[in-house]
């Protein structure tokens, strides 16, 4: 179940940062941090992957 | 004392500490072909993160990304997204790979990939694929070297010489101490460039607009493409799609193949090393930011560099900095492009030597170690004397390298996962998937919706391993399970295995 978890969320990052997935976030404002939005949705989902492979990591098996 | 002879000062300070560094790591590691390849197995989770993050992290990221941040706006992004999902599988297939290691001793991906599919051609094969991909990628990290001391300096140390000095330091820790010396001296570098990004990356855009928002906000002004996707190419027009998608998914796919990275596998103490390295590295991956904001900062900046590779020593130096920090800086970008270089020319010369020539003359431990050491200073010189000569862009050389590296994908993941797969299979797919990477390279207008060259690539090389391998009898029952049989992981081990496969 974790195993299934985690490939949904890549591919789910991978739809989310290439065409057409990125699409409706493609933007400069609002920025975010200072940064454009697009930039910083980049960076999000940086931190999400790191966020849940640390959870799956960490969690025991079985979820 | 002119400025570049302070900058030229604290940067020779740094080579020799990091020459230092090398060369007493040399000492602890055994003098065997293990001990130069795979350093006795013996990298706790510091040296391992430092290691990762430092040879992943090179020239390319630091003044290519920059570099096509203010030439080409949001097109760089693509660098900061495929890292993570490059880096991702290895969580499950280094572990495994480590663990083959220790039972069948292997040294290199070829090894493993040969383990399963036995064919002296195939070794040989993968040897060639991964010392041509290898050669643009070490020429970049020669001609960051180069591009950062000259611009630093003012001139007054040329493209030439500059390359040439910190590929020396280079050329004798790797010599003297293998892999151990890359392991110390990443974890220097690491810190080096780490702490230089997000310093200049938050004090450049603050001086210059007084914050970063600002700076995003006048650039959304006078400059509104540069913030949106896909970006724009080299010459300023409109880059695709199909380009920026590509890019993404030919550099995720190819990430964990380069061998100089799959082969750090063989050298982690533990599993858990490895799978604790995978958790931490979006950590690195982040400092691609206040790099990029130097490229930007460089967008409605009065003066331009010579090319847009030179964008960062250019923003250094026109900031008014003092001295000691453009040569700290100039010391992070060196660590930047030795730190990938080093395992480049290091890995090279060692599947050069493991895969192309031992599978044909049995060489000695001792004759191999030798060989390997004069592949190293052979491959450098070829890769220096290119990078004077051609003077390409450094995102396009490693961007074409990938198309290359990608073709490796299927053998590996065909060896790890597909019982069925076999060795005519891999042999035809390899073949195939390079032909046509190559040919597409030479012929990019005729690549549909401008997809990268190694997707187009990987297409015919999956077909052929999956057609070839159907079409002909399977391999001897059995041979494969070693590879294939799912392998629990051992949980919070730090201890290596036994020689046989576990289950948890």
């Amino acid at each position: 179940m974790r195993n299934a978890l985690v490939v949904a969320f890549f591919v789910a990052y991978a739809v989310a940062v290439t065409y057409p997935g990125v699409l409706p976030f493609n933007r400069a404002y609002p920025l975010i941090a200072g940064l454009p939005f697009v930039l910083a949705w980049y960076a999000g989902w940086v931190v999400l992957a790191g966020v849940v492979l640390f959870l799956y990591h960490s969690l025991p098996d079985g979820d | 004392m002119a400025r570049w002879q302070i900058v030229t000062a604290v940067v020779a300070a740094y080579l020799a500490v990091t020459l230092a560094i090398g060369l007493f790591a040399g000492r602890r590691v055994s003098k065997s072909v293990a001990g130069y390849v795979a350093a006795d197995r013996g990298f706790g989770l510091l040296a391992m993160y430092f290691v990762t993050g430092a040879t992943i992290f090179s020239a390319f990221a630091f003044l290519g990304g920059p570099g096509w941040a203010y030439a080409r706006g949001a097109a760089a992004f693509y660098i900061l997204a495929y890292g993570v999902l490059g880096i991702a599988p290895w969580y499950w297939i280094g572990p495994r790979a480590a663990r083959l290691g220790r039972r069948f001793g292997f040294v290199t991906q070829a090894q493993l990939v040969v383990g399963r599919f036995p064919s002296r051609g195939l070794s040989v094969g993968l040897a060639a694929v991964s010392v041509l991909a290898f050669i643009p990628y070490l020429m970049l990290q020669m001609s960051g070297a180069g591009i950062v001391f000259e611009a630093v300096t003012d001139g007054h140390v040329p493209f030439w010489a500059g390359a040439a000095v910190a590929y020396g330091v280079v050329l004798i820790y790797v010599l003297r101490s293998g892999v151990a010396a890359i392991g110390w001296t990443n974890v220097f570098q690491g810190v080096f460039m780490i702490t230089i990004a997000w310093t200049l990356g938050i004090y450049i855009p603050t001086t210059l607009y007084g914050g970063i928002g600002p700076m995003f906000e006048a650039i959304a002004d006078a400059r509104p493409e540069l913030l949106a996707l896909p970006g724009l190419t080299g010459s300023g027009e409109s880059w695709t799609w199909g380009g920026f998608s590509s890019a993404i998914l030919a550099s995720a796919i190819g990430f964990l193949m380069w061998p100089h990275l799959f082969m750090k596998s063989f050298t982690a103490r533990s599993d858990d090393t490895i799978r604790r390295t995978v958790v931490l590295f979006p950590t690195f991956q982040l400092f691609l930011i206040p790099i990029f904001l130097i490229g930007f900062a460089g967008v409605l900046f009065p003066t331009a560099p010579p090319t847009s590779d030179f964008i960062l020593p250019h923003m250094i130096l026109e900031t008014g900095l003092p001295a000691l920090v453009v040569g700290l800086f100039c010391a992070g970008a060196l660590s930047a492009s030795m730190s990938t270089g080093d395992a480049l020319l290091h890995g090279a010369a060692s599947i050069a030597v493991e895969d192309g020539i031992r599978p044909f003359l049995g060489l000695d431990e001792r004759r191999a170690r030798l060989a390997m050491q004069i592949l190293v200073v052979v491959m450098g010189a070829v890769a220096y004397y290119l990078a004077v000569v051609l003077r390409a862009n450094l995102v396009q050389l490693l961007l074409a390298a990938y198309g290359v590296v990608d073709q490796l994908a299927p053998p590996v993941y065909a060896a790890l996962l597909w019982r069925r797969a076999t060795t005519p299979g891999v042999l035809a797919g390899l073949a195939g998937g390079t032909a046509t990477t190559v040919f597409f390279f030479f012929q990019g207008h005729l690549r549909p919706w401008d997809i990268h060259e190694g997707l187009l690539g990987l297409v015919v090389n999956v077909t052929l391993l999956v057609a070839v391998s159907l079409a002909g009898a399977s391999q001897e029952a059995g041979h494969a399970d070693a590879y294939v049989d799912a392998v629990q992981p051992e949980r919070g081990a730090d201890r290596p295995t036994s020689g046989a496969t576990v289950g948890a």
